[in-house]
């Protein structure tokens, strides 16, 4: 323990960041060492995992988290004695699991720790890893994987040349510094060796790199301060003749110019920052207090308009409208700067997943599409758990076992994909196997033993989800497991709704099950239109928009307690939102519908009045006394004025629990009441 | 007004090394992610105490200090070694590579303060 506990508490975001990122990098080596082992090919070097374990040793002293620091320290020293004895012994498939269960604990160790859980149990995986550590006479201070060095695969071909780099004042304020061109080098080639130098006057650094015969440096490197000769007292691979006629002279020799210029080709790892995400909250909320001013500014400019107060207006007028753009701007860049590849979160999923498949005995492949898509780090971060849960949940429920599948005609290995996509300001990620598919029928006739309300007629879509979600349905037991589905679902859909997404299922008996998953890809500023009900202002989140139509009163068509109008080829159900909400209703001979939903099961949000596009800013309704279904937080409108965010998802179940409600009662013959009791909606 | 140059691989202990010396008056700090940007950072700007890593990439910290104590500029320049190694042997090793302090991680946040000073008012 440090005895800096309160003191190093202001770095806890830090050191959890800081280990996502080392666990990432750790849990990439180990799969690669798992390839290795099953292709029996030569590791990948261990310096980068011996280092990330070293880190993460010492940061997890620091902050006091004892057991990941416990787990790192064995898992360090296991992994240093498994290299000293030999290649062999790091690609062992059992001390390839022992890696594996023990990057896996010190990830538990600091959930637990971010969570302030109690830490897991790891004695006995500590005592198993030293059990493999095999005492030496002295420990090395230097081991050899610490060094840069010619790798045991030599690149396929190239030649060896010598960089060398004379770092300097000038050099350094245009951010070409020695690890800069280190990355660069690495991107060129094979880096295989590095050493400072003493030089008249300061320091000059060699590189050596294996670069291919087909690749050359350009210009722009010799402004950056290097100069290159070809070292032919090491030879790569016997193809140097052959290449020697692309290569820059070796008596060349440039002095490195002042320019101007920007680092050209820095490798992305070199000009990554990380930021604190309560800081880029900050730096949101004022983009959002901007955003209200110009629209109060806006607001002023149209009244001033009114009043002709000339060219000075226009003025104004065209600040305003730069501003508006200015402000987009900002507020595009400042979302991406939030935003990560969902690719990290996949590998991590990867990682939960080899666990659920050693465990079962089933085979199952992974595949991943789709990495590069990027999302809100906030929003990625709380979809981590529901998608662990589904992941595991189609290994372990999902997915055959490989008798079964043969049986059944299919390949023994079974596929789990996980593919996200972009599309508008929504995010789609789908997890889908191609194992059994849900047994509508069991889960029908388990749902009407609990006592749920289901009908007659064969379960799917978001009604399979339902009963797949239902709290009372999602235990773990053995009908569940043959069922296909359910557990924890309740949770999954739970969290997808609180980040304002949606959960949808697809499932065929025999050819598997597809969950996926609709999210903002952000959270915190929308584009919206705002609406008048009942004297009320609301916005309307636009992507959430399909159409707006705007319909005489007499049009709309009371049918069982459902007002419907007609609607391309059929009818449109409508939500009087100021019945809805309790608001007085309007006289007015017309009206509009805002059609929202999907493009199969559309509804119409009865509005009185469209007032026009805005930026709003989020903020969720904390005051019990506001919340309400159908909201979805609040916006300030810069006028003083606090408008209401329809929640178009919420309002869409509304609509759809009513008319199931209703359905019931008709069948029941009882009074159709027009609202579930249980939604506390005012009226 | 003296540089201290902090070497660490990890930028939260960086960040941790340099809030535990910030008591110090009339101290500022430079920061190296590996060994070779700690020798281009002493080569191009002044340096009056290094705290020095051991495990970072590519060059390791002992060959940092080889270097520094090779190079007649930095014989005499206070190399604080701060590791998590703290069996004999590597404090062995370094203090006779020429480590002016050999401290380990983790570190006392109020102790690591007075011993950097210390060095720094003997030089």
């Amino acid at each position: 323990m440090s005895g800096g506990g309160a003191f190093f508490d202001q770095f806890i975001e830090d050191y959890f960041s800081e280990c996502d990122e080392h666990l990432a990098a750790a849990r990439r080596v180990l799969f690669a060492l798992e390839s290795a082992s099953a292709d029996a090919l030569p590791p990948p070097p261990l310096h980068d995992l011996l280092r990330s374990l070293h880190t993460l040793k010492g940061l997890s002293g620091m902050v006091g988290d004892a057991c990941a620091e416990q787990v790192a320290h064995a898992l360090e020293d296991a992994l240093r004695s498994a290299e000293r004895v030999g290649v062999g012994a790091v690609t062992e498939p059992e001390f390839l699991d022992a890696l594996f269960a023990g990057v896996d604990a010190i990830e538990r160790c600091v959930a637990a720790h971010r969570a302030g859980d109690p830490p897991p149990d790891v004695d006995a995986l500590v005592a198993s890893l030293a059990r493999r550590t095999v005492k030496l006479d002295a420990p090395a201070l230097h081991s050899a994987s610490d060094d840069v060095t010619v790798p045991a695969s030599r690149p396929s071909a190239g030649i060896v040349h010598r960089f060398e780099f004379v770092p300097s004042m000038a050099l350094a304020a245009r951010g070409v510094g020695v690890d800069a061109v280190r990355a660069r080098l690495r991107a060129l080639g094979t880096l295989l060796d590095a050493k400072p130098r003493v030089v008249a006057g300061g320091v000059a650094f060699d590189f050596w790199v294996a670069v291919p015969t087909d690749v050359q440096p350009d210009a722009s490197w010799t402004d950056d301060g290097l100069r290159w000769t070809i070292d032919d007292t090491i030879v790569a691979e016997a193809d140097v003749v052959d290449g020697a006629g692309e290569l820059p002279s070796p008596e060349r020799t440039h002095t490195p110019p002042e320019s101007p210029a920007a680092p050209a080709g820095v490798a992305p790892s070199a000009s990554v920052v990380r930021v604190d995400l309560g800081r880029l909250d900050d730096v949101m909320r004022l983009v959002g207090d901007l955003v209200v001013s110009r629209a109060r500014l806006d607001d002023v400019v149209r009244e001033a308009g009114t009043t002709n107060a000339g060219k000075l207006l226009d003025i104004v007028a065209e600040t305003n409208a730069a501003m508006e753009r200015q402000l987009r701007q900002l507020r595009e860049s400042v979302t991406r700067i939030r935003l990560v590849q969902v690719g990290e979160t996949f590998e991590r999923l990867r990682f939960a997943a080899r666990d659920a498949i050693r465990e079962s005995g089933k085979r199952v492949r992974l595949v991943f599409a789709g990495q590069q898509t990027e999302i809100d780090k906030v929003v990625v971060d709380r979809m981590l758990e529901p998608l662990l849960h589904l992941v595991r949940n189609a290994v372990s429920h999902g997915i055959e076992s490989a008798d079964e599948r043969v049986a059944a005609g299919k390949p023994p290995e079974g596929v789990l994909s996980l593919r996200a996509t972009a599309s508008g300001d929504r995010i789609r990620i789908v997890v889908e196997d191609d194992g059994a598919g849900v047994d509508a029928d069991a889960v029908a006739h388990r749902a009407r033993a609990r006592g749920l309300a289901i009908g007659d007629g064969p379960l799917a879509g978001d009604q399979l989800l339902d009963v797949l979600c239902a709290p009372g349905f999602s235990t773990r037991d053995a009908a569940d497991r043959t069922s296909g589905r359910g557990v924890g679902m309740d949770v999954v859909r739970a969290a997808v709704r609180a980040l304002s997404g949606t959960l949808s299922v697809e499932s065929e008996r025999g050819r598997g099950t597809a969950f996926t998953i609709e999210l903002p890809f952000t959270l915190m500023i929308l584009d919206a239109l705002l609406v008048e009900v009942g004297g009320q202002q609301m916005a309307v989140p636009q992507p959430a928009l399909r159409e707006i139509l705007r319909v005489d009163v007499s049009s709309i068509v009371s049918f069982e307690h459902n007002d419907i109008v007609r609607y391309r080829d059929g009818v449109l159900p409508i939500v009087h939102l100021a019945r809805l909400f309790g608001f007085g209703t309007s006289a007015a001979a017309a009206c509009y519908l805002l059609v929202v939903g999907s493009e199969a099961a559309p509804i119409g949000l009865r509005v009185d009045r469209l007032v026009g596009l805005r930026e709003i800013v989020v903020q969720p309704v904390a005051d019990p006394l506001v919340a309400m279904p159908g909201v979805a937080g609040a916006t300030d409108l810069g006028n003083g004025r606090v408008s209401l965010i329809l929640d178009t998802p919420a309002l869409l179940r509304l609509a759809e629990e009513e008319r199931d409600a209703r359905a019931a009662a008709r069948l029941t013959g009882a009074a159709a009441d027009t609202r579930h009791p249980s939604h506390g909606t005012p009226r | 007004m003296r540089t201290i140059l902090v070497v660490d691989d990890s930028p939260t202990m960086r960040r941790m090394i340099m809030a535990s010396l910030r008591e110090l008056s009339d101290v500022e700090f430079d920061q190296a992610s590996s060994g070779l940007e700690a020798i281009e950072r002493l080569a191009v700007s002044p340096v009056d105490l290094v705290v020095l890593d051991l495990n970072m990439p590519d060059v390791h910290g002992l060959e940092v200090l080889r270097f520094v104590r090779s190079h007649d500029r930095f014989r005499t320049l206070p190399v604080v070694v701060l590791t998590t190694r703290s069996d004999e042997e590597s404090r062995r090793t370094a203090l006779g590579e020429g480590a002016t302090r050999y401290l380990t991680k983790p570190f006392q946040p109020a102790a690591l303060a007075p011993e950097i000073r210390s060095l720094l008012d003997a030089g």
